[in-house]
């Protein structure tokens, strides 16, 4: 990307949406450096580089994605943090979350670094890697968790990898709780869930595939917050899928322990019925639930409680052709991610307020950044989208690496036509 | 959203049967016309040249993912009868184990121009995932996948019954054992259903039984004694040893009191009811020998309608095809 040191950005009529600080009217925008430094009237003698107009569009801050896997270091077939960057900056993502499960695993310094340095030569997205709790992800020895926040994570997870027992994960918090390290937790117990490949339940029946108890979820989810409550650490539910676990996060926070959560937008949009044609891109982990989990998750969204991640997994071709259960799990998001947002919106299931505010102030709050919001003298993280468009969804025409689109040939409302991270330009439709 | 029909990819255009992946979804009338079919052969088993000229030139490749002597046998023999050339390949202990996926072995034997795979797979749904990607004019046969479905021991057990009991509406069948494993437990309930069985039953112990199975439109029983109450048809499952050992039963003793098909435990069925096994048996495990040999068992018969019922949705399913490919050209 070219540093442009003198970089002065007009945008011009478009409709300024914040939810977070009450913004619902057309505004212009001016931007110098990385900096927004006027909403409404220009500052005197500014002189845009750039002109950009908005009219009949909305502006929205820059998303951010608390979870996406970037496939580099190691999976270079499945992604680049250039290629899904991309792909991400093209949903308006300015933000975004990286999962430790690289190869090698995120579990130092150098990688964290890594990873940095790569995103910032990519240039499309400010991307703040998620480190490893454990070394190696192996849920047996504390990783280097000082390290890792010093060089930039801003949490630290075991991801989708068991604790080798508990007392493994309890003295991970204990630790991490002295040097205010946050932790990102996706509760599974394995042993419940057993090998199921989808939710348990009638599909799962029918299709003879081994199904994932909701218990699963749930007795782990009890454990981690009893462990948060003992350790007093940050502690953020990432990607839940039920409405029981919903429910115990609330509580948690009834009782004042420090507990965020978010949902994967995948479990916003399909249930487990959609595995019924033994779709491999419904093979995703955690597992998509039933109707009324799905239900009772947008309703969170829409009370606030919860954010949107991508849970972005990107394979490629081959990863996904075999029998359900023997390909690997999970779906390339990035390209379709706001698109698939907006789908929530138009049908009526989100309001936009509730789809904006889970994508920016909601997830900035759950990782404490002071991002998110579209206020003077901030970092100019912002999208500019045409509500009325359309975007369709081609293999030609996504950039993620990974081939495993689940909206592929399909038709998704909304167009992003611009977005502008850290003051530059960063795509344009 | 309405996912798509998992069982429509099994029919050509005209609604025929091209491939045979599950008996779900399938109509009654295919259902029957299946049975009619294999029917019909039964009688040709009985001459002194039992082969027909149905699939004369054709190629049928038996895919055995996972061992199987005793199907692979008779879909070998039932497409022998057709008058098919066979390939026999035993994957389990070849190609894949080198690290050859499955589309490679797959792209390797579309290139020696088969017309038929029989399927036998550990995965659910791998035979849906080969019809989907084969080149067409390749019918696939599902010799069993996962837990999922094993139609053509279904239809046999369905061949079996009409003809032991006549037709279907009014029937009380209790399928006893193992659900959770089993494909075949899956295809029978669903052409039971579908061919007009109005009490469709399951026993077994909670750990057995998956999660739901009310959804298939059955009722699930814990108790022999209940259970069996006025069953026309018993169809006991073969119990699998290795259950114990993954927290799902205490011990063949305690599984065999309370499940295992004894003379006493028989006497709460209808006294003409007849007992079904697919095998093989687990004599003393679910089953009592004097059951298994006694007079209301039908064991043997149902292995002898193995033959006519491959043989028919062989031919049924490259009939479907052929009218596919003319329709092409």
């Amino acid at each position: 990307m070219l540093i442009q040191p003198q970089n002065k950005i007009a945008i011009l009529g478009g409709h300024v949406f914040d939810p977070a600080l009450g913004l619902d009217e057309v505004l212009d925008i001016f931007i110098e450096n990385d900096t927004i430094v006027a909403l409404g009237l220009a500052p005197q003698g500014f002189h845009p580089v750039e002109t950009i107009s908005a009219k009949g569009k909305m502006i929205f801050p820059g998303f951010i994605d608390l979870n996406a896997f970037l496939g580099e270091p190691g999976f270079n077939q499945k992604g680049s943090i250039a290629s899904e960057t991309q792909a991400a900056a093209r949903s308006g993502i300015t933000t975004v979350c990286s999962t430790p499960n690289s190869q090698p695993v995120v579990d130092s310094a150098t990688l964290a670094n890594l990873i940095q340095d790569k995103a910032h030569d990519a240039g499309y997205c400010n991307v703040l890697p998620i480190g490893a709790l454990t070394a190696g992800l192996k849920g047996e020895q504390l990783s280097n968790m000082y390290a890792l926040k010093e060089a930039g994570c801003i949490a630290l997870s075991n991801l989708d990898n068991p604790f080798k027992d508990t007392r493994v994960a309890q003295q991970c918090y204990h630790y991490a709780m002295g040097f205010d390290i946050r932790v990102f937790v996706t509760p599974l117990d394995t042993a419940l869930a057993h090998g199921g490949c989808m939710h348990e339940g009638p599909t799962s029946t029918r299709l003879g595939l081994a199904g994932t108890p909701l218990s699963a979820e749930t007795s782990s989810l009890a454990q981690h917050l009893i462990l948060c409550e003992e350790t007093g650490i940050k502690l953020h539910v990432s990607r839940i899928t039920s409405e029981r676990a919903l429910k115990m996060i609330l509580d948690a926070q009834q009782q004042g322990l420090s507990v965020t959560a978010d949902v994967a937008l995948g479990n916003l949009l399909f249930t487990d019925e959609d595995c019924l044609a033994y779709d491999s891109l419904k093979h995703v982990t955690p597992v998509y639930r039933s109707e009324s989990d799905r239900q009772a998750l947008l309703k969170a969204v829409n009370d606030g409680q919860v954010s949107i991640c991508s849970n972005h997994r990107p394979h490629e071709l081959a990863a996904k052709m075999a029998p359900f259960a023997a390909t690997e799990s999970g779906v390339s998001v990035l390209d379709s991610f706001a698109n698939a947002l907006f789908s929530l919106v138009k049908s009526q299931q989100l309001t936009l307020k509730a789809a904006i505010t889970a994508v920016t102030s909601a997830p900035a709050k759950a990782i404490g950044q002071n991002l998110g919001e579209l206020s003077l003298e901030k970092r100019a993280d912002l999208c500019i989208v045409d509500m009325n468009g359309q975007s369709q969804v081609t293999l030609e025409s996504i950039i993620s690496k990974g081939h495993n689109n689940p909206w592929l040939e399909q038709t998704l409302p909304g167009k992003v036509m611009c977005t502008i991270n850290g003051g530059h330009i960063v795509y344009q439709a | 959203m309405s996912p798509i029909d998992a069982s429509s990819i099994q029919l050509n255009e005209e609604g025929r049967l091209k491939h045979f992946l599950t008996t779900e979804g399938l109509s009654r009338e295919i259902l029957t016309e299946i049975l009619d079919t294999a029917n019909s052969f039964i009688s040709t088993q009985e001459r002194s040249v039992k082969t027909v000229p149905l699939l004369r030139g054709k190629t049928v490749v038996n895919l055995f993912f996972e061992n199987s002597t005793r199907t692979r046998s008779t879909f070998e023999l039932a497409a022998k009868r057709l008058s098919a050339n066979i390939l026999n390949l035993d994957i389990a202990r070849s190609a894949t184990s080198k690290g050859e996926t499955l589309m490679d072995t797959l792209w390797n034997l579309e290139s020696m121009y088969s017309d038929m795979f029989v399927v036998r797979h550990a995965d659910s749904g791998a035979a849906h995932f080969i019809a989907q990607h084969i080149t067409p004019n390749v019918a696939v046969i599902n010799a069993g996948d996962g837990r999922h479905a094993h139609p053509t021991q279904a239809m046999l057990d369905m061949l079996t019954i009409r003809r032991e009991k006549g037709a279907f509406e009014n029937l009380t069948v209790a399928i006893v054992g193992d659900i959770l494993h089993s494909r075949v437990a899956r295809s029978q309930i669903y052409a039971l259903k579908t061919l007009g069985a109005t009490d469709i039953r399951v026993i077994g112990p909670n750990t057995l039984i998956p999660k739901d199975i009310e959804s298939l439109g059955v009722r699930a029983f814990n108790n022999m004694q209940q259970g069996l109450k006025g069953a026309d048809v018993v169809i006991m499952l073969r119990l699998q040893k290795e259950r114990m050992e993954t927290a799902l039963l205490p011990s063949e003793s305690e599984y065999y009191r309370l499940f295992g098909l004894s003379t006493d435990k028989l006497a709460y069925a209808n006294s003409d009811a007849i007992v079904m096994h697919p095998g093989p048996i687990n004599r003393g495990v679910e089953i009592e020998s004097a059951v298994a040999d006694g007079a209301q068992s039908v064991i043997l018969k149902q292995v002898s309608n193995g033959i006519p019922m491959r043989m028919a949705v062989m031919a049924m399913a490259m009939s479907g095809q052929t009218t596919t490919r003319q329709e092409e050209v």
